[in-house]
């Protein structure tokens, strides 16, 4: 049951319409229930994966509470290991199996292990790490640990964010989950408004991109240099909007519901470098990998040496969480390398913070710079293997064909391009907060375009989001 | 709280409204336009009704496809047409698809129209696990959500929101496995396989044995797909082909229509030389129980299932239905016999073995003349009408069996050619070829034959025949474009001079 489909758009008013009905004690059953239904309704029996997470880390976390901090660490650490564990078999065994046997084939060492080829529970990264950044809290000591099974695992599987995130932290999201919440019809406002939006970036603007982006991944080599750079731009787009389109959905439902989820973005492409970027996507990945890896490794407070050893481990890191693929790998690694590069031209160089009268142009200037370098790293991501991602260099660097029948669609160009002068432009914040100030016609106005092009506009073909294969 | 609701009731009420004056914006301005695009198809049965078709002849790609050997190109339909020289036939093919998309399509024919029967494409292969939930229904499915009798704006909805049958091919995959190992076969004797999980996995590991005793591992392989294609037994209560035809049924009463089903032939002749009696008597059976059910219902059926020889596949190491001239021929002719009932006066008896030897051909590209690479057509650019052909990188390729023509000594080509940009290596491609002649193939250079215009501009050429060209079977004429350069052509004529 994917946010932009029929049975969604019945499931959720009618538990939304529910909560506000039933009694506070009896709230959490009903979103805990239509979390399950909604997760069980990709693959059923995959909840029994979830359940024995949410088990091993509600019981380690009892247990560390309790105990020494001696033993402290041991629940801990088996806590994290049962719940990574799972993650590796599910996600990860396939691809270091078949990098071992490739290994051992090259220096002779005889190793015959089968694959699992086990089918990736959806959303399995996200609510892996939302759990795990539970235990950790639980562990450091800010927050405590959750007694009542309900909440724990409704905190676990709320399904707004169950799928795709945000990945949430125990301080913000458990809390709200014993708040009693009152009817309120600023949250229906605000939620409506956020979904509005969600659905417009993903089914009128991503949705419309994704044809254009699989033609050019699928068949590089019969298009021109400039049709696969537009492919390659559109696919940075594509992704945002995909993603973002989801984050803002999730965000809405939680919403309506009188909840509060933090923010997964901030104008990414408005970036002036990969760290800025980083602070701007994917926000509550990039946070949990800087409290959770980033830091406890020493963070910048170390030798540079081992700071640039710190910034590979996360990245590589966040690599392979998307994906366990070489070709994400390379992601992560080229994200670290640029990362490291540009920390060090900043210090010397200095230019972005000079009073320059040329300031704005240069800041323009950077913003496209790191604009084009994150496009062409989305080569690594999107790109299915290594000899695909040859083949876009090659047909971006050494062009041999003039023309080609690459076509875009009007529309596209027109959503494409209003979207992004509205969203970076106009608004310089959030959608929901801007409409709100608006006067009553100019909102309606707002909602009027955008539900009818929701309507009418938005992508024929089944492109799921692009994050629920993570 | 009570105020808070009032609120709420008074936004959802403008929304409602919004939505009401949502839908004449979008029928008037979009809807056409979505039509168009995603569901083209619909055209061939809005074309009915200005055509004026008393018989309408509906199919897949077995209705179209042709062999390059075949002399006479035409469809199945434009065969049954031979038959009935003063009837109007129109034809609705769908490539790929199935009763339930035929159901939708025949639905839109326009109810002012002058059709009085209608005659129905039964594939028996439809009616298997993997057909049904092959990874051609999701595109399918989305096809005819614009074809559905609702309001346009909520079938433009229903489209965007994902709003029918969508299963990712591994969800398909694993639905028809589960038939595949579930569903029990029963045959009149004892036989040693379940199910088709079973029967399949024991032909792949035993494999099927040559007259040496030796195993012939790619008729082994052709054996598992007929397994899968063939070894099932419909239930009627479950097969949803079933309930597709029984709509079509209920359509025709509703609409008045003489109603026939014209069950296409499979390979049975291939699928007992690989299999004997245990499949042959499941598609048989298949056969006689589509047979039962639909006459009791009063619809003829043409029985065409084992009407064409192993031969008049086209595909011979695949399961297909597509047949060689002679093959739809076979098809064609049967099906017009049941068309007697309905119109016994106006049939009349034609011989299709008749071939009209032709030395000229002309296909002006509007999809009227086949051959080969119909896909290359575009409405983007016309010379003439309101389509041309691309070459991405092959243009439409004229094929044609030699036999009648060997003692041509030259052939003068000519058609209409537009280049978008100046053009390098596209060349007019003129291939000879067969069993007893030396393979040839000449290549032109357009840019010998056509200025730098970029307009539409005349192009001529003569090309004097090789000598092999007396000893060969086919020849193809076409247009090969490898650095796909935006290019069109557009009322090729291919005219053979004979010597004398």
């Amino acid at each position: 049951m994917s946010f932009n489909s029929i049975p969604f758009l019945i499931f959720f008013p009618a538990i939304t319409l529910l909560f506000y009905v039933l009694p506070h004690k009896y709230r959490w059953i009903l979103l805990l229930a239509g979390s399950c239904i909604f997760y069980m309704s990709f693959i059923p029996q995959y909840i029994l994966i979830l359940f024995t997470t949410i088990v091993v880390d509600y019981w380690g976390a009892l247990k560390m509470e309790k105990s020494s901090p001696k033993n402290r660490k041991k629940y801990l650490v088996l806590s994290i290991v049962i719940t990574c564990l799972v993650l590796f078999l599910f996600k990860y065994f396939d691809f270091f199996n078949e990098t071992t046997t490739l290994i051992c084939a090259q220096i002779g060492v005889p190793y015959r292990v089968h694959n699992l080829n086990w089918v990736l529970p959806i959303g399995l990264s996200f609510h892996t790490f939302q759990s795990l950044s539970y235990v950790v809290e639980v562990y450091r000591g800010n927050q405590k640990a959750e007694r009542h099974f309900g909440i724990y695992s409704l905190y676990v599987m709320f399904y707004p964010q169950l799928v795709a995130g945000p990945i949430e932290r125990p301080q913000n999201l458990l809390t709200q989950l014993r708040e009693y919440k009152v009817f309120k019809t600023s949250n229906i406002s605000e939620g409506s408004r956020l979904i509005l939006f969600g659905f417009f970036a993903k089914m009128v603007v991503a949705d419309n991109l994704a044809p254009y982006v699989d033609e050019i991944y699928a068949n590089p080599t019969l298009y021109k240099q400039t049709s696969v750079l537009t492919g390659l731009f559109f696919y940075s787009f594509q992704i945002y909007f995909d993603f973002f389109g989801y984050t803002t959905i999730a965000l809405g439902c939680a919403k309506l519901l009188g909840y509060n989820l933090m923010d997964n973005f901030n104008k990414p492409y408005l970036a002036k470098n990969l760290s800025d970027f980083w602070e701007r996507w994917h926000i509550s990945l990039s946070t949990w990998f800087r409290d959770y890896i980033y830091f406890p490794l020493g963070g910048n407070k170390v030798s540079v040496a081992k700071w640039i050893s710190n910034i590979f481990i996360v990245f590589l890191l966040s690599g392979l969480w998307h994906g366990a693929n070489l070709t994400f790998l390379l992601w992560g690694f080229f994200h670290a390398l640029i990362f490291v590069l540009e920390r060090f031209l900043k210090t010397k160089l200095n230019i972005l913070n000079s009073k320059n009268a040329w300031i704005t142009i240069l800041h323009a200037l950077a913003i496209l710079k790191n604009f084009v370098l994150a496009s062409f790293l989305w080569i690594f991501f999107r790109g299915t293997d290594l000899a695909n991602i040859k083949q876009i260099f090659n047909r971006i660097f050494n062009n041999t064909l003039q023309q080609d029948s690459f076509q875009i669609d009007t529309k596209v160009w027109f959503f494409l391009i209003s979207f992004i002068l509205f969203d970076v432009f106009v608004l310089n914040k959030r959608f929901d907060f801007w409409c709100a100030d608006q006067p009553v016609l100019v909102r309606w106005s707002v909602y009027a375009v955008m539900l009818f092009s929701v309507m009418v506009f938005s992508g024929v073909q089944n492109y799921p989001f692009i994050y629920f294969q993570f | 709280m009570k105020k808070d609701i009032k609120i709420l009731s008074f936004k959802l009420f403008i929304c409602g409204l919004l939505i009401i004056g949502f839908s004449p914006v979008y029928n008037y301005f979009f809807y056409e336009s979505d039509l168009q695009t995603y569901s083209p198809a619909i055209n061939q049965s809005y074309a009915i009704a200005p055509q004026r078709s008393e018989i309408v002849y509906i199919g897949e790609s077995s209705n179209i496809t042709t062999r390059s050997d075949d002399f006479d190109k035409r469809s199945i339909g434009e065969f049954i047409s031979d038959y009935y020289p003063h009837k109007k036939i129109g034809y609705i093919t769908k490539v790929a698809s199935h009763a339930g998309i035929f159901y939708e399509l025949l639905r839109n024919i326009p109810k002012k129209s002058a059709v009085k029967t209608v005659i129905v494409t039964m594939n028996l292969r439809s009616f298997a696990a993997d057909w049904i939930d092959s990874e051609l229904e999701t595109p399918l499915q989305r096809d005819i959500v614009l074809l559905k009798d609702r309001p346009p704006l909520l079938k433009r909805i229903l489209l965007g929101f994902k709003g029918y049958d969508v299963k990712t091919d591994k969800e398909r995959q694993e639905i028809f496995k589960k038939k595949w190992r579930e569903e029990k076969l029963i045959f009149p004797k004892k036989f040693s396989h379940d199910n088709v999980e079973e029967w399949e996995h024991w032909i792949a590991v035993n494999g099927i044995k040559d007259s040496l005793g030796n195993v012939d591992w790619k008729a082994t392989e052709l054996a598992t797909h007929y397994i899968k294609s063939y070894a099932f037994q419909i239930d009627t209560h479950t097969n949803p082909r079933i309930k597709d035809f029984d709509n079509i049924v209920e359509l025709a009463k509703k609409r008045n229509w003489n109603l026939i089903f014209n069950l296409i032939a499979e390979n049975t002749e291939k699928a007992n030389q690989l299999l004997g009696y245990p499949l042959t008597y499941l598609m048989n059976q298949n056969k006689e129980l589509l047979l039962q059910r639909y006459q009791k219902n009063g619809v003829f059926v043409a029985d065409n299932l084992n009407a064409v020889t192993n031969k008049d596949f086209i595909e011979q190491h695949w399961t297909s239905e597509h047949y060689a001239e002679r093959g739809r021929k076979a098809i064609a002719e049967n099906v017009a016999e049941k068309l007697q009932v309905f119109y016994p006066k106006d049939y009349r008896r034609t011989d299709t073995t008749d071939i009209r030897h032709k030395t000229v051909f002309f296909n002006n590209c509007e999809g009227e003349t086949k051959w080969e690479q119909m896909q290359m057509l575009t409405i983007h650019e016309h010379f003439s009408g309101k389509k041309s052909s691309q070459a991405l990188p092959y243009s439409i390729t004229f094929a044609y069996p030699t036999i009648f023509i060997r003692n041509a000594d030259s052939v003068y080509i000519s058609f209409k050619y537009l280049q978008k940009y100046a053009t390098k290596n596209v060349k007019l491609v003129i291939e000879v070829q067969g069993e007893n002649a030396t393979y040839n193939w000449f290549g032109k250079e357009i840019n010998e034959l056509a200025s730098k215009s970029k307009h539409w501009q005349a192009i001529k050429f003569r090309y004097p025949l090789p000598e092999s060209f007396a000893k060969s079977d086919l020849i193809k004429v076409y247009i090969y474009n490898p650095d796909l350069h935006q290019i069109h052509i557009d009322d090729l004529r291919i005219d053979f001079k004979i010597k004398i």
